[in-house]
Formats: C-alpha cells, structure tokens, sequence
C-alpha cells in the first residue's frame, strides 16, 4: 500500500473506531491495519478514548437484582450430564471407527468421571479452566503467552489421532497454566467428550479436566496447576470409561 | 493477579461454561454494562434487556473476546452500544429521545479539585474543552449510532461539514488525552 494510500486510510480513523463506515470500507481498514506502519498504534489510541466515553457515562447505577437472576437462569451449560454404561460406551467407539463422521444424539457420561474425580484426592493440583465447546485455546494463544515448553501427543501406534500439551509458568508463585489439543480424536457421539489424566509414579491418576470434540474430532482443553508439569510422569487422554487406571484407554499421550 | 489476568481466567472459565465465573464477571462490569445501555435508551426495561442480552452473549461466546485487541471492560461496552443503538434503530426512537447533547454527554459541572483523579475526572475535564459543534457530532455519532448523512440530515448541515467535524472533534479529543497523559 502506497504511503498516499495510508494517509487516506488515517484519516478513517475516527469513522472506524465510531462504527461509521460501510462493511466495505471497514475491510479496506482492516487490510491496511497490516499493512501501514503505526496505524495500529494511532487506532489503539482511538480506541482507548472510545473506551473511556463508554466506561464513564453518568450516572452509574446498578440493574435490579432481577437481571443478574435471569441471566443466571439463561445461563446453562452446552451439554447435560447422564450415566452411560461401559458396554454402551465401547459400541459406540466401535461404531465411530466404522463410520468417524456419523452423528447421533448421544448424552455425555460426566457421572462417573465426577465420581473418579472425588475419589482421587489429589484435586487440588489442577483446576480445569477450558473448554467444552468454543475455542478457550484462541484466547490463550490471543494473550500473548509463550508457551515455555510443548510435548507432543501421540497414538500408541504412531498413526491417527494427535496432540500437544504446552505450558507457561505465570507472574505468581507455582502457578503455571497449560493447554492440551486434540486432532482426529474418533467420534463416537455428537458431542463427544474425552478426559485428560495426569500419571503420577506414586500416586493414584488425577483427572485433570475434560473437553468435547469437534466434526472434525478437534478440541481443547485449558487449566492452571499448581505443581510443575513434570510432576506427571505422563499425560494421557481417553474416552470418558471411568476405568481407574486409565491409561488403558489412552487414545493420546506422551511421557514428560 | 492483575486485572487483565483476572479477566482473562474469568473468561477462560466462562468458555468452560463456569456459572460461577459469570456471576463474578456479572458484579465486576455489571453496573457499566447496565449505566451504558441506560444512558443511550433512557429506559430502564430497555437497559435491562441490553445487559441480559451482553452477560447472555458473552457465556455463549466468550471465545470470540481477543485479549490482544483491548480490555474486556472495552468489549463488553462495545457489545453493549451496538446492542442498544440496535433497539434504538429498531424501535425507531433515536431521535425521539434526542437530548441537547452538550448537557447529556458526560461532561463535569465540578471544579477541577485534585481530588478523585479518577479516568471519569480525566475524560470529563478533557471534553469540557471540545467545540460544542465538534461534541454534538460525536455524541450523535457514538451514543445514537447514526450515519453522517443522518446526523446531516438532522442537523441540517452538508454531509462534508458532519465528517470534518467529527474527524476534528475527535482528533482534538486525542491530542488533549496525549496532552493531558504527558503533563
């Protein structure tokens, strides 16, 4: 983009930041946001003031306790919990792997993981903070943290599904956040759930949290821990089979 | 934790559908959300359906939200402006409800004391010294959503002199922010 180009484009600034130009125009600004040097910069400035006339409207009240209530009541989660049975469960894996991209409707089996995970009194390591559903790795990745290390996931025979498990230590104390992606990760329902799980060597498995896939057999999962990775011996995923050793199950994993 | 972490594991929460996070997410920005919505429809049931709308919104899509592209505080009023702006177009009241702007926007009637160096201080003192002109086309603009040529055709002013006003009104806005932050 010629600099002339970019002058032009500067001066849309304001319509930009005021919600005033047309899809068109808005994608032509959006393009040059890459492309002129410090327009970025000068947007941020703008905005930052249109941030400050929204947050400092008078005057400023508080809603009715009512619309808190009814927010609550609107908020409920993507999917509903209901036990399944092992047998059930494993029919439907077998019939993913004939057919990986058949949907059915087919509830969630949380209840027994829920079980597994009071049992293990380890809880207190980790705090599950992703998914299910959407993209909680997006905004992570948005954040700007770097991931200090990343291990790759794999299958037991090397071909198939796949992942990685990165981590970043944060500014506080033993408290690191991590990450875990999935891909290919056989379906075996419409909203198929898998569980992560942290080995240790001299102690009983801890759930670390759960995550649905994707059409594509894709998801994530995000959690702060409180001990390093490398506690773990190893990092598995599996189908939610309430086994408790569950790296018989393990669709993914890798050794830290 | 700093804010900005603090939003950012509330959403991460919310995207793992934590009921809990958005509730504290509801009594962190609540009120903004809230005063915004209430100050652009100057109607409360209105306000109300705006702020369920943005809490509703955020839990089902709190993966949309960028950290890199601003504060959260910023998303959510911006969602909220759309929202109303939405309804005001929608019920056809935007300029029904029109007040004189210059008494409207968020402009001091206080002296200038030290006291309560707070940013609603800071930005009320620096649009006290905008062009009533230049502030009127913004106030249309940002708080009624309304296009230039609406705003022309409202004022009856010439479409060109509704943008050189605002582009102005805003860029004096800018460089008296800069001004003020390296004083």
């Amino acid at each position: 983009m010629k600099p002339s180009d970019c002058e032009k484009i500067r001066a849309l600034i304001p319509d930009y930041v005021f919600g005033a130009l047309d899809e068109h125009q808005e994608q032509v600004f959006r393009r040059a946001l890459e492309q002129c040097p410090g327009l970025s910069e000068e947007l941020a400035e703008h905005e930052a003031m249109s941030g400050w006339m929204l947050e400092n409207v008078p005057p400023q009240q508080a809603p009715r306790a009512s619309v808190k209530a009814a927010i609550m009541a609107g908020a409920s989660p993507k999917h509903e919990t209901e036990p399944r049975t092992q047998a059930s469960l494993i029919r439907e894996l077998k019939q993913a792997s004939e057919a990986p991209r058949r949907t059915r409707r087919v509830w969630l089996p949380l209840v027994a993981a829920l079980i597994l995970l009071f049992a293990t009194n380890a809880y207190w390591l980790v705090r599950a903070v992703g998914v299910p559903g959407g993209d909680p790795l997006g905004i992570v990745q948005r954040s700007g943290l770097e991931a200090v290390t990343r291990v790759e996931l794999t299958a037991a025979g090397g071909d198939g599904p796949a992942g990685a498990l990165s981590w970043v230590m944060t500014d506080r104390d033993n408290q690191w956040v991590a990450w875990l992606t999935g891909n290919d990760l056989p379906r075996y329902a419409e909203e198929s759930v898998y569980e992560v799980w942290g080995i240790l060597s001299d102690g009983p498995p801890v759930k670390i949290g759960e995550f649905l896939v994707d059409e594509l057999g894709s998801g994530a999962l995000v959690f702060e821990i409180d001990v390093p990775m490398r506690t773990f011996e190893r990092v598995v995923v599996t189908p939610p089979l309430g086994q408790e050793n569950p790296t018989e199950n393990e669709v993914i994993g890798s050794a830290l | 934790m700093s804010d900005a972490e603090k939003d950012l594991l509330l959403m991460l929460k919310i995207t793992q559908q934590d009921q809990e996070a958005l509730s504290a997410l509801y009594d962190q920005y609540g009120t903004k959300v809230y005063s915004l919505a209430a100050y652009i429809l100057k109607d409360r049931l209105s306000a109300e359906e705006v702020t369920q709308d943005v809490f509703l919104k955020v839990w089902q899509k709190a993966y949309t939200w960028d950290p890199e592209a601003g504060k959260l505080v910023s998303w959510l009023l911006t969602i909220t402006r759309r929202q109303a702006i939405d309804i005001l177009r929608r019920e056809q009241r935007a300029v029904d409800v029109l007040p004189t702007p210059v008494d409207d926007m968020p402009i001091p009637t206080a002296g200038r004391g030290a006291e309560g160096w707070t940013d609603k201080v800071y930005v009320q003192r620096l649009l006290a010294q905008l062009d009533e002109k230049q502030l009127q086309v913004m106030w249309l603009s940002f708080f009624r959503g309304m296009s230039h040529r609406e705003i022309a055709e409202t004022l009856n002013l010439p479409l060109g002199t509704v943008k050189s006003r605002l582009r102005a009104g805003v860029q004096s806005l800018r460089s008296k922010m800069r001004k003020e932050r390296e004083a």
